[in-house]
Parts: structure tokens; C-alpha cells; sequence
């Protein structure tokens, strides 16, 4: 454990380090993603003006959206920005380069995915917290409660594409499949889940488990449920163990393509 | 002009090799407007309509925001590493303007990609609003606007990577220009749902034209509105393009290439 948690500090300092050398090009693109996500924020803002009265009828408040975004923006920084490598995980396998990170005496997942950091990510992680600490009543438990819950909400996002993305091993390249799927979670990890009503809702918190990455988070950050928190923190470990155990299945039937790189 | 059109059918040969990728990332499409359906219930409430839109209008006005937002390219991110790696200089020995080439190599794959993206935004509407219909003479006179706004779009991104001949990293602005798309350009919802002031100043931007004109004009037509803002759209195609022109003109100077 003690090599994992020192290995990914190294990778951390490395990425960083690699991302600071082009300081310019680094801050153009945190700060062009800060104001990227604020306009979502924007959107709401002026719907919010002509719509209240729809919006509290449903029990929709503002700060409602505002954390629902948070926790998305924030869980979404964080695995993009500490395990990049996840999200390019299926050009990766087509092309072989999975040798790289095999011939290493680490997890093969764990390198793959630590080995990149999108440079924007940081600006998710940012503007997560600026619009907690700005909209949110502010409170030691809740600041706990929504860090814990978007490095949980991280490890929910990182499952579903680790498993989106060993769907490679078994039908080719799943670049589409995993970018729209994961895209159209990201979707709804975006809306409070008081929008959704009957089936879709049951599909939410079961074969498109949003509602255990974000929603029940957001339930729990506003209204504090120790069994609720034990609850989804056992599920998306649960999860992150059966992303895992897909991509163990699916790495026995990875070919090398013997990949030679001269440089 | 044979030399464009044989690009643009270049560009839709490739494309449809790869139908099967192309489909499946249409069902983020589907996704989308049924997600959209409980968010237009909710901000519909008890009323059957909001400043004349009706659940089904919206559900086909999304199908038609998001046919132009799904049909586009990432022409900016081609065009500026082609700047930065000097590619650039191998396109200025072909026959055929820098710019033009781009429009033409890109413009077949968009039309497409926006018509197929279309119908089924429209068969998804029609199952989602519970089997109602809009009037498609409405959708059939406001092509030229659809394909208007697409073709403003497709400037506008030329224009962003044109900046690679100045800024280091385009993506920035390309990420800035979405968002005025999605508000400005009234990409979820029409413009009429945000408090009248605002709308009234983003009458003025570009942005309005790029989809939410276009999409208005498909299920809410208006003679009157039609003509002045088709009249504004081509205003705006024609100073985003002289625009690119200008900054291409200029930029290219910029550039020094060594061997090849």
C-alpha cells in the first residue's frame, strides 16, 4: 500500500512538473475551463429567474443544482486530472501500448491510469470548489463531506470508464461506445435527480448507477445519513472492485503488438 | 468549383466507412432529449405551453439544436496543429485556398452527419411527446437557415483555429464559444424561456444564429422574423469568413518552416 500511495505521488509531482513546463499554455487551459463550467452556472441563473415557481414546486432549489454540479465537476477533475489515463484507456489497448505499463512490477490498471493528467481537469476541480464554498452554507462536515464524496464520486467515474474501456478486449475498440456512454452518465450526473420520475429514475440507481456516484452524495451532504454514507461508500468500492475484475478478465485476452518505440 | 465538390464527396465517402461509430455515438442523442423531456415538464409545470413552445415543439427544437451541435467537426483543433507543426506549408502548394479547402473537406461530412442526426432527433421526439407531430413544411422552409447556421458554425471554428497562428493552445476558446452556444445560442432551450432583457441583447450575437434561429424557425415559422434573421445569418457568415481570411492573411506570414 505504502509503494501505491508513494508511487502516485511521484506520477503526481511528474505530471505536474510535465504540464508546468508550458505555463502559459497550462493556465489558458485551467482557467478557459473555470469559465467553461461557469457557464452551465449561467444557464441555470437565468432559469432560475423565470421559472422558480416550476422549479420549488418540484422541491428544486438553486443550491440544489449548484451541488449536483460541484460534486460532478469535481469527481470529474479529479480522475481526469489524477488518472487520465483512464480515458484513453481503450486507444491504449488497440494500440498495443499496455505493454508498456505490463513489463512493470505495479498494478497494470493503476499505471495505465495515473500515467496522464488532462492539463483542463484541474480547472473541474477548481470550480467545483469555488462554487461549494461560494453557494453552499459553509460547515467543517459538509467541506468533509463533499471532498470525501468527490474522490468517491472520482472512483465511481473512474469504474465506469475502466469497464466501458476493457469492453476493447472483447469486441475491438470501444472508443465510441465508451465516450458516448460515459458521456450521456456525465449527462446525468449534471441534473438534480428530483428532475426524473418513475422508470428512469429506477434506472439511474441500477444499471446506470448515477444515483450512487452523485445523487445520494448530494442527499447525504445536505442531510447527513451514516447508513446512507456506509451505504454508497461499500457500493462504488464494490464497483471499482468489478471494473477491476472486468479489466483482469479482459486483459487475458490482450495481444501484444510487440510495440518497439525508438526515441 | 469541381474540385470543391469533389473534396466535399471525399470527405462523405469517408465518413459513412465508419457508419456503424457514427450511429452509436447518436444514441447520446436520444439520451439527451429524453432527459430533457422531465427537464421541460418541470419548467412547463401545469401549463401546456411557455411563450408559445409546447412540450412537443421544444422536444423537436432540441432534436434540431443538436443535430447542428453533433454534425460539427473539430476543424479548430486540425487547423491549429496543422499551424503548429508547420503542415500548413503542404496545403499551400495545393491548388485550392487554405480556407477553401478546409470548407470543402469538412462541409460534406457536416451535411450529412446534421441530416441523419436530425431524423432521428425527430423520430426520438415523436416517441418521447407521446406520438405528436409538427408541421414539416415549417422544418423544410427553414433548411436554408439550418444549413446557414451550420455553415456560420463551421467559420467560426476555422476562425478559432486560425488563432494557433498567435496563441499557443486554441482549445480554450473553443471551449468558451460552445458555452455562448449553448446559452447565447439558445442550445437547450429557446431564448424566450431567459428574462426579456437578456434576450434582447442576445438578438445581437452571432451565437443566436448558429442554432437557435434555425431551430425556432422549424417549429414556430414567421414570414417577417424568417427574412431579417436569415438576412443577419448571412451577415455574420460573411464577416466570420473575411475574418478568417484576414487573420490566415496574416498569421501565415508569421509562420517559418524548415526543410520538410
Amino acid at each position: 500500500m505504502r509503494y501505491y500511495i508513494k508511487l502516485f505521488w511521484t506520477f503526481i509531482k511528474m505530471n505536474i512538473k510535465s504540464q508546468m513546463a508550458y505555463k502559459k499554455s497550462f493556465f489558458l487551459q485551467v482557467f478557459g475551463m473555470i469559465i467553461n463550467d461557469f457557464a452551465f452556472l449561467v444557464l441555470w441563473i437565468l432559469l432560475f429567474d423565470n421559472f422558480k415557481s416550476s422549479f420549488s414546486s418540484k422541491g428544486i432549489d438553486f443550491n440544489n443544482i449548484v451541488l449536483v454540479w460541484a460534486i460532478a465537476a469535481t469527481s470529474f477533475g479529479f480522475v481526469h486530472a489524477l488518472f487520465g489515463g483512464f480515458r484513453t484507456l481503450p486507444t491504449t489497448i488497440i494500440g498495443g501500448k499496455l505493454d508498456n505499463f505490463l513489463l512493470y512490477p505495479s498494478n497494470t490498471i493503476f499505471l495505465s491510469g495515473i500515467s496522464y493528467s488532462d492539463v483542463s481537469a484541474w480547472g473541474d476541480i477548481i470550480y467545483g470548489y469555488i462554487i461549494f464554498l461560494v453557494f453552499i452554507p459553509f460547515n467543517p462536515l459538509s467541506l468533509f463531506l463533499f471532498t470525501y464524496f468527490s474522490i468517491l464520486g472520482a472512483v465511481f467515474f473512474g469504474s465506469v470508464l475502466i469497464i466501458l474501456s476493457s469492453l476493447t478486449f472483447f469486441i475491438g475498440s470501444s472508443e465510441q461506445i465508451k465516450e458516448t456512454l460515459f458521456n450521456a452518465i456525465l449527462s446525468f450526473a449534471t441534473y438534480p435527480e428530483k428532475f426524473f420520475v418513475g422508470p428512469i429514475k429506477l434506472i439511474l440507481f441500477t444499471f446506470v448507477p448515477v444515483g450512487l456516484g452523485i445523487y445520494i452524495p448530494v442527499r447525504i451532504i445536505t442531510n447527513f445519513n451514516i447508513i446512507l454514507f456506509t451505504i454508497s461508500t461499500v457500493i462504488i468500492l464494490l464497483f471499482l472492485l468489478f471494473s477491476v475484475f472486468i479489466f483482469n478478465r479482459g486483459l487475458k485476452k490482450y495481444e501484444s503488438s510487440s510495440l518497439i518505440i525508438l526515441s | 468549383m469541381k474540385k470543391f465538390f469533389y473534396l466535399a464527396y471525399i470527405s462523405i465517402k469517408n465518413y459513412t466507412f465508419y457508419l456503424k461509430d457514427f450511429l452509436i455515438t447518436r444514441i447520446f442523442l436520444v439520451i439527451v432529449i429524453i432527459i430533457f423531456s422531465f427537464i421541460y415538464k418541470t419548467l412547463l409545470g401545469s401549463n401546456q405551453s411557455y411563450a408559445s413552445f409546447t412540450l412537443p415543439m421544444l422536444l423537436y427544437y432540441l432534436a434540431i439544436t443538436e443535430s447542428i451541435e453533433m454534425s460539427k467537426t473539430l476543424i479548430h483543433n486540425t487547423i491549429s496543429d496543422e499551424i503548429k507543426s508547420g503542415t500548413v506549408a503542404y496545403i499551400l502548394l495545393r491548388p485550392i485556398s487554405y480556407i477553401s479547402f478546409h470548407v470543402s473537406s469538412a462541409i460534406g461530412e457536416i451535411t450529412i452527419k446534421q441530416l441523419v442526426t436530425m431524423i432521428i432527433g425527430f423520430i426520438c421526439a415523436f416517441f418521447v411527446s407521446g406520438f405528436k407531430i409538427i408541421n414539416f413544411w415549417m422544418v423544410i422552409a427553414s433548411l436554408p437557415v439550418i444549413y446557414g447556421a451550420v455553415l456560420l458554425n463551421l467559420f467560426f471554428m476555422i476562425l478559432i483555429g486560425m488563432f494557433a497562428f498567435y496563441i499557443e493552445e486554441v482549445r480554450p476558446i473553443y471551449w468558451i464559444y460552445q458555452k455562448f452556444i449553448f446559452i447565447v445560442g439558445g442550445l437547450f432551450v429557446p431564448l424566450e424561456f431567459f428574462p426579456p432583457t437578456v434576450l434582447k441583447i442576445f438578438k445581437f450575437f452571432p451565437f443566436t444564429y448558429m442554432n437557435y434561429f434555425a431551430a425556432k424557425m422549424s417549429v414556430k415559422f414567421d414570414l417577417h422574423e424568417y427574412i431579417i434573421g436569415f438576412s443577419i445569418q448571412l451577415l455574420y457568415i460573411f464577416i466570420v469568413y473575411f475574418l478568417s481570411i484576414l487573420i490566415y492573411s496574416k498569421g501565415i506570414k508569421r509562420v517559418s518552416i524548415q526543410g520538410g
